[in-house]
């Protein structure tokens, strides 16, 4: 029984085991890369035909979430924790620093790892749409405020950056006034504001109480019993182009327009700034473990590329 | 007009290289050797040019891209150059025999990626980034990753000499070359490709990693490379299959590059 756990470690710890693994997750990932991913199951069969039968049934639409990505990448964090154990136990005192250069790199992607798994579980994510003056809450009792969104722009006139003015109080305090930019996130408390795109926000009116839904591309509303996905809004031509999530069919929205016992009165618009609200616990260890992954190489092949110059010299 | 000259400098580079490889009078691979940081410099001389115009590092997208590669290129070959030309009179030759050769495979595959820069494939307009992609950890991640990529460039040529030469000693040097700049492009690749792109994903969209096609293919080459060092450690017969897996690592690169461009889509589509 002893030497049967013994040689098990042993395969399990085993480089050609690591080498397997490694051939097999890049060769999967390669296939799933070419296979969109996290669609409605509609997107497949109609695009796919008898092949998206075969994706749906095997997970391949989710493929990262699936069995056949984490069994091996549970396999191969098995393989690289007593790697390194093994690696760690066999240095012996007095070595130079640099022989656990790969010992550091292999802690990093165990963190790092680990680091996806948190992300994977605890990671939350909300849109916040604002117009100038709206308010959204944040955990924490955060409350921000768009006081203005603002386009800064090149000499002709293409955009350079896209950034909200935020009034941020919390509890009874005075505001504050923060700024949110494309690639200059905004840290409240526990969460991470980003600038993740802008547009219009529109305002449909329809009949049967007076009803008034304001939406923005991306939005899923109700009408009618259907329910539709926003896919474009054309300010210009005062008209909202939707998708029917049960049909499949888009339909186009303007005064007059009928989408079921409802019909629209009407449309009015105005900007908006998108902002993406993240909470993610898994951030921190994967700064962490990205951190040990730089150390350890530049520990590692440092050391290889100065033994391959004193061979020069 | 700046790329056009280096690119007519390279084709010349190359003439001289064929020459000296199959005359072998010293003067013409002494000329060739000339002619290619010169071309490399040219090209860097154009996107330092860009810089000023743009107000931003110009690495933003395909043609940038094409001609940094090319560039980076160019400077390695350069260095391997000037390193065989200091080690020349060494008591062993070791692979600087073969430096010729290598230099005149990785000139061929600059000459490939600025013909494609050229291409009406590839607009080469002037123009300044878009708000997404001003940021300095972009530009670490792009400029990193294509220097790291261009000493996977010089370890595809060497790992294809060493596969297909009948000479013992030759294939030996081949490995070795395949070796050394796989040590030097992994950890710059490693760190620019993925661990600077991660940081620049985390800082425009929120998340570090979101298995987008671009990212997906990043993380398949550099996992061949990881293979390739994997399987160069496990030694005994394994270092056919390591070079085998260093050319397809370069492909792998190469796909990273263009097919998911034109094949797949994402997020990542800027260059």
């Amino acid at each position: 029984m002893r030497s049967a756990l013994k040689r098990m470690s042993t395969v399990l710890s085993s480089v050609r085991f690591a080498v397997i693994l490694i051939a097999f997750i890049a060769l999967m990932s390669a296939i799933a890369a070419g296979i969109p991913q996290s669609r409605s199951p509609e997107f497949y069969l109609s695009r796919f035909d008898g092949l998206g039968r075969v994706i749906l049934s095997l997970g391949f639409h989710q493929f990262f979430r699936s069995w056949w990505f984490l069994l091996p990448i549970a396999l191969f964090t098995l393989n690289l924790l007593l790697c390194t154990i093994k690696r760690i136990r066999r240095h012996r005192v007095g070595e130079p620093i640099a022989v656990y250069g790969p010992d550091v790199i292999h802690i990093g992607i165990l963190l790092l790892i680990a680091a996806g798994l948190m992300t994977l579980g605890f990671r939350e994510e909300r849109r916040i749409v604002l117009a100038e003056g709206q308010t959204a809450q944040l955990p924490g009792d955060y409350w921000v405020t768009l006081t203005s969104f603002d386009t800064i722009s090149y000499a002709d006139g293409s955009p350079r950056n896209w950034q909200s003015e935020l009034d941020v109080s919390r509890s009874g305090n005075p505001p504050e006034t923060r700024f949110v930019g494309v690639n200059s996130p905004l840290r409240i408390g526990s969460v991470r504001l980003y600038q993740y795109s802008h547009g219009r926000e529109v305002t449909v009116r329809v009949s049967g109480g007076n009803e008034e839904i304001s939406l923005a591309v991306g939005d899923r509303f109700a009408i009618s019993g259907d329910v539709f996905d926003v896919e474009r809004i054309d300010t210009e031509a005062q008209i909202l182009v939707v998708r029917n999530t049960g049909t499949g069919a888009a339909v186009q929205l303007g005064t007059g327009a009928r989408i079921g016992d409802a019909q629209v009165l009407g449309l009015s618009s105005r900007p908006v700034s998108v902002l993406l609200g993240v909470r993610d616990l898994g951030l921190l260890p994967a700064i962490m473990a990205l951190s040990l992954i730089i150390l350890g190489l530049v520990i590692t092949f440092g050391r290889k590329i100065m033994m391959q110059i004193r061979e020069d010299s | 007009m700046i790329p056009t000259i280096s690119f007519v400098v390279l084709i010349l580079a190359l003439a001289f290289q064929v020459i000296g490889l199959l005359a072998r009078p010293r003067v013409w691979n002494v000329l060739a050797s000339v002619l290619l940081p010169i071309s490399a410099l040219g090209l860097i001389a154009d996107l330092v040019l860009r810089s000023i115009r743009i107000s931003f590092v110009a690495v933003t997208n395909t043609y940038e891209a094409l001609v940094f590669f090319s560039a980076a290129l160019g400077v390695v070959l350069s260095g391997m150059q000037f390193h065989a030309y200091r080690q020349r009179d060494a008591a062993q030759s070791r692979s600087h025999g073969a430096v010729p050769y290598v230099v005149f495979g990785g000139s061929l595959l600059m000459m490939l990626l600025l013909a494609l820069a050229s291409s009406p494939l590839v607009p080469d307009a002037v123009r300044p980034p878009v708000p997404a992609l001003r940021s300095g950890w972009l530009v670490m991640h792009v400029s990193l990753a294509f220097i790291g990529e261009a000493f996977f460039a010089v370890s595809f040529v060497s790992a294809i000499i060493g596969l297909t030469t009948p000479d013992t000693g030759r294939r030996v040097q081949m490995d070795r070359m395949t070796y050394r700049s796989i040590a030097i492009g992994y950890p710059i690749f490693t760190i620019g490709a993925l661990i600077f792109g991660a940081v620049w994903a985390q800082s425009a969209w929120g998340r570090y990693w979101g298995w987008d096609p671009k990212e997906t293919w990043a993380l398949v080459t550099w996992l061949t490379y990881t293979l390739y060092l994997h399987l160069r450690i496990s030694g005994g017969g394994k270092k056919r299959a390591a070079s085998i897996t260093a050319v397809v690592g370069f492909l792998f690169t190469l796909f990273t590059f263009f097919g998911v461009n034109y094949l797949l889509t994402g997020l990542h589509s800027y260059s």
